[in-house]
């Protein structure tokens, strides 16, 4: 199976598949929707009859803004000019490659938990779904699923975890103080600025193998049945280690396309002038087409990866025995 | 037509006056030259020294005597961490981005007396001082603050009486402190000398210790410095270039010269690229101003050139002109810490490889730094003790002139580690917003502003010096007009132009020019730490209706039989309050559903005030400060109150616009798993 064939025929399975993106996108609207009307409580509240109000329908009036972010208390503090259009991405992207993911807002890591748990109990039955698609499929399989490959799934995540931080704990952050006293006197910030951006993309290539590598295991503990989650990860390494070609190629090909995702994204992404409800609405529905954009790429970097998986460790498009340990290739 | 040949003749004078004797030629003298310095100095790269030797040449203009000469020796307060400057600095909870842990030896900084003698001259002989120095801490009598010394002398100079002074000194320059030091090549020398204090008219010195809160004070005179650097660096200078002369040694010697000024800065790198251009507008001086720049921004030379200019044209006609003929612009090496800074004909700004137009940077810091060359350069301060007259009156010019000269700047932050800009083109920041609203209204309480400057919290000195100055000069603005602000500032500045004002000349000029005594105004926003917060607290708007007895056909009568009219009349009645300590005027506008407005006057003194109106239609909605004239209002939205609140449509839109971040961040953190 070639790089292009995984790669197309993974977006094939994901738009098959609608109701993949339904549940996911629905784990993401059960988590974000509550938060958000506590934060249109805060603000709502703050305004409350003032006259700003005016002031905040044609844009966002800083003055107000510094008031209700000193009185804002909870998550409505996380409101901020930073929330707006593709400023957003980039605040989001900057966490995840300064490793500051988990040290958002307490609210916010617990409404990413949550996320994050829904995602992990989803992943099995997403997995299985994309692994074969020749099978009948029900709600009730996925769940079924879901429920069956959770704890391994979840074996994985803290494993995960655990290798997110140490990258920044031992790689990412130790190599930005190495630079900052490496260049104490460069007096030119270009200099500085290619060095941090050398850091960066040596981080971004770490994330890179190791969101690589977990998914390879996770379609292992799928499509293999393999209960351990350290030996699903050295499943997953000793894979890509054998095809890193075909592997790192779809890999790319994969983030090329979240980057155009975003980058469209971004370019579109509304301001801050809606001043009507129908250009809220519009304003609204481009970003959740955004949100519902970027789970139907994160669903096909499973597909496509479980694709390859199979072909390339010639495994049948069906479970393997449940009572049988699947031969490692 | 006579006014105005006087004027160009007032300004001619001042510009022979000024630039004259900087070409080393000596013309009318329009500051009192009292302490003037001869200086030659020589730069040591590779070991970060200094070694210098000067002449100070000091007049005593009081009616006193003094037996002693104080000076400033700056660099001591970074001689090791128990000097008051670092201790005073450790008191900012937001950490020093280089903490004092990590420097290396090499990395701090001092200056060491090598001799002092008094020269024969006048009245006095030739005497050795060396042994005789000490060091004195008048403000916190901490002993191990070395950045006062004291030279007994052996004759008092009497009033009128002229000395002269050798010192012979070593520095080491420091990895930045304050914008001062190296970083690389390069090289910032400010504050670098054995400087003298001031000798007040009381007979008292003026020669505070070096503080974090603080800046400079001193004389106006002559400095005539030569500079040895090694050859084929860019040297700039305050003052004028006289010449260069190339040493065998490899070193070249640069000579400055500059009368009129109160200090004296200069910076050096190989690496330093340079422009020049001239500044002329009808009905001021022209100006050559000259830009070093880092090579890596020789995109944003125009930029930067157009800001200078901006400042020069607006301060000149608003305030008056700028005499020295010429500025030098500094764009500090990146990271050095040296930027942002204002001396006498030179001044600091600062920018980014990526600096988008419009987002404020370099422009704004260039606008200010050049803007100081009026309020601290020709209007000389004591920055020690009242710091919020240059740098206040300074940060409102700023912003002003950049709203005329830009508009307004709109939002960017900066990202992955602050090198990547990212901006909201419609997302603008308002001059208030420049001015440091919201770092005011966090440390609205912290100090007094009567407080001597260098008694300041470190933390939060900005927010009262920079911050609550120009918001009440806003104010100020708002309710006398800018004409009459304008001619304030315009006359101040005339009056006080190569002196050392006090608040109090601000303070009486202000309510010279006028016409009214602003002595209540100031009382509040300057002589107390007081809050000003008018708030709505309640608004209610029904048809008139009595309920109990009334007077009917001469008897009381049960009033209700009558059931109030949904068409009106309608009662209404506002409650507003004064929710902290400071009072001002304010005016309260209620506008009515029918379009009538209603304007109404409170003194603001009573904790809160009951307006009650019967009119034929509803209130629509009531606003304290209309015109937002009390700009130090902490809380601005709470002045307002609809009769029928809506914040739905705007909680609904930023709500949802944070739900779909909220959502990016989720999907985020999935990259995880």
């Amino acid at each position: 199976m070639s790089v292009w064939r995984s790669f197309l025929f993974g977006l094939g399975r994901v738009l098959k598949t609608p109701s993949l993106l339904c549940w996911v996108y629905l784990a993401s609207l059960a988590v974000a929707l509550p938060l958000a009307m506590v934060v249109r409580g805060g603000i709502a509240a703050h305004v409350g009859g003032s006259l700003v109000e005016q002031n905040l329908r044609t844009g966002l009036d800083l003055d107000w803004y510094g008031e209700f972010a000193e009185e804002a208390s909870g998550v409505a503090a996380t409101f901020g000019p930073e929330v707006i259009g593709h400023m957003a991405l980039v605040q989001n992207l900057e966490r995840l490659l300064d490793g500051k993911l988990l040290a958002a807002h307490r609210t916010l890591l617990a409404a990413g938990g949550l996320y994050l748990l829904f995602w992990t109990f989803l992943v099995g039955g997403i997995l299985d779904r994309f692994a074969h698609p020749g099978e009948p499929h029900s709600r009730a399989r996925l769940f079924g699923h879901s429920g069956e490959f959770f704890w391994r799934m979840f074996r994985l995540l803290i494993l995960s975890v655990l290798f997110y931080l140490a990258i920044f704990r031992f790689v990412a952050n130790p190599l930005h103080e190495f630079v900052e006293q490496a260049t104490r006197d460069v007096t030119v910030e270009r200099t500085v600025l290619l060095w941090t951006a050398l850091v960066y993309l040596l981080t971004g290539l770490l994330l890179a193998g190791v969101s690589m590598a977990f998914d390879y295991a996770k379609i292992a503990v799928v499509v293999e049945r393999r209960r351990s989650a350290v030996l699903a990860l050295l499943r997953g390494l000793g894979f890509i280690a054998r095809h890193p070609g075909h592997t790192c190629g779809l890999y790319l090909l994969l983030l090329t396309a979240a980057a155009v995702v975003m980058f469209f994204y971004g370019a579109i992404a509304p301001g801050s002038g809606q001043s009507n409800w129908a250009t809220v609405l519009v304003a609204f529905v481009i970003g959740q087409a955004y949100v519902l954009a970027r789970i139907l790429v994160k669903l096909w970097f499973l597909a496509s990866q479980a694709i390859l998986f199979q072909a390339a460790a010639n495994h049948p498009d069906r479970t393997a025995p449940a009572a049988a340990s699947a031969p490692l290739p | 037509m006579v006014v105005r040949c006087a004027v160009h003749l007032a300004r001619l004078i001042l510009w022979l006056g000024v630039v004259l004797p900087a070409a080393g030629q000596q013309a009318v003298e329009i500051s009192s030259r009292n302490a003037n310095y001869t200086i030659q100095v020589r730069l040591h790269p590779e070991t970060k020294m200094l070694e210098g030797m000067e002449v100070l040449e000091w007049r005593n203009t009081t009616r006193f005597s003094t037996s002693e000469l104080w000076f400033h020796l700056y660099w001591n307060a970074w001689r090791n961490s128990r000097s008051t400057w670092l201790r005073e600095d450790a008191l900012r909870t937001e950490p020093r981005a280089d903490s004092l842990q990590q420097r290396r030896p090499e990395d701090w900084g001092y200056v060491q007396i090598e001799a002092v003698r008094v020269l024969p001259g006048g009245a006095f002989g030739a005497a050795e001082l060396t042994q005789q120095v000490r060091y004195e801490s008048p403000d916190d009598a901490n002993p191990e603050d070395r950045t006062v010394l004291v030279v007994p002398l052996p004759r008092p100079v009497g009033p009128g009486e002229t000395i002269r002074v050798e010192l012979v000194w070593k520095s080491k320059i420091p990895r930045t402190f304050a914008r001062t030091g190296f970083r690389g090549n390069y090289f910032f020398l400010a504050h670098w000398f054995p400087k003298l204090g001031v000798f007040e008219p009381d007979g008292t010195w003026n020669n505070h210790q070096f503080h974090a809160a603080t800046e400079f004070y001193a004389d106006y005179g002559l400095y005539d410095v030569q500079i040895t650097v090694p050859r084929g660096w860019l040297v700039g200078a305050t003052g004028v270039a006289l010449g260069v002369t190339e040493n065998p040694d490899g070193t070249a010697t640069h000579r400055y010269q500059q009368a009129d000024v109160h200090d004296f800065a200069w910076t050096t790198s190989p690496d330093f690229r340079e422009a020049r251009r001239r500044f002329e507008r009808s009905g001021l001086p022209a100006v050559d101003i000259r830009l070093l720049y880092q090579p890596e921004h020789a995109g944003q030379i125009e930029r930067h050139f157009r800001a200078v200019e901006a400042a020069l044209e607006h301060y000149g006609l608003w305030f008056g002109p700028y005499p020295y003929g010429h500025v030098t612009v500094i764009d500090p090496a990146y990271e050095s810490g040296s930027g942002g800074m204002e001396y006498p004909t030179l001044f600091t700004c600062g920018t980014r490889y990526w600096a988008p137009f419009g987002g404020g940077q370099p422009e704004g810091v260039t606008i200010h730094e050049a803007g100081h060359q009026f309020w601290y350069g020709l209007v000389g301060n004591n920055e020690f003790e009242h710091a919020w007259i240059d740098e206040g009156l300074n940060t409102f010019s700023e912003e002003r002139v950049a709203e005329v000269a830009y508009g307004q700047w709109f939002f960017v932050r900066r990202f992955f580690r602050e090198f990547v800009p990212v901006w909201l083109r419609d997302v603008r920041r308002s001059r208030l917003h420049g001015m440091g609203l919201d770092r005011y209204r966090a440390a609205a309480r912290s100090d007094v502003p009567a407080t001597p400057t260098y008694r300041y919290h470190p933390e939060t000195a900005s927010a009262i010096t920079y911050s609550k100055t120009a918001l009440w000069l806003t104010t100020l603005e708002r309710m006398l007009g800018w004409e009459t602000l304008q001619r304030i500032l315009a006359t101040f500045f005339e009056r006080y132009r190569f002196r050392h004002p006090k608040p109090e000349d601000f303070f009486r000029t202000a309510s010279e020019v006028a016409g009214q005594d602003l002595t209540w105004f100031f009382d509040q926003v300057f002589y107390r730490a007081a809050v000003f917060d008018y708030a709505v607290q309640s608004v209610a708007s029904e048809p008139v209706r009595t309920l109990g007895y009334v007077e009917r056909n001469g008897t009381l009568a049960l009033a209700g039989e009558e059931s109030a009219r949904e068409e009106g009349p309608y009662e209404t009645r506002v409650v507003v309050r004064r929710l902290q300590d400071g009072i001002l005027p304010v005016e309260v506008l209620f506008v009515f559903e029918d379009g009538e407005r209603i304007r109404e006057s409170w003194d603001g003194r009573a904790l809160w005030k009951l307006y009650t109106f019967t009119r034929p239609a509803r209130l629509e909605y009531v606003v304290i400060d209309p015109e937002r004239k009390i700009v130090l209002d902490t809380h601005y939205t709470n002045n307002s109150r609809r009769l029928q609140p809506r914040p739905q449509f705007v909680a609904t839109k930023w709500a949802a616009k944070w739900m779909v971040w909220l959502q990016d961040f989720l999907h985020t953190l999935t990259f995880l798993f």
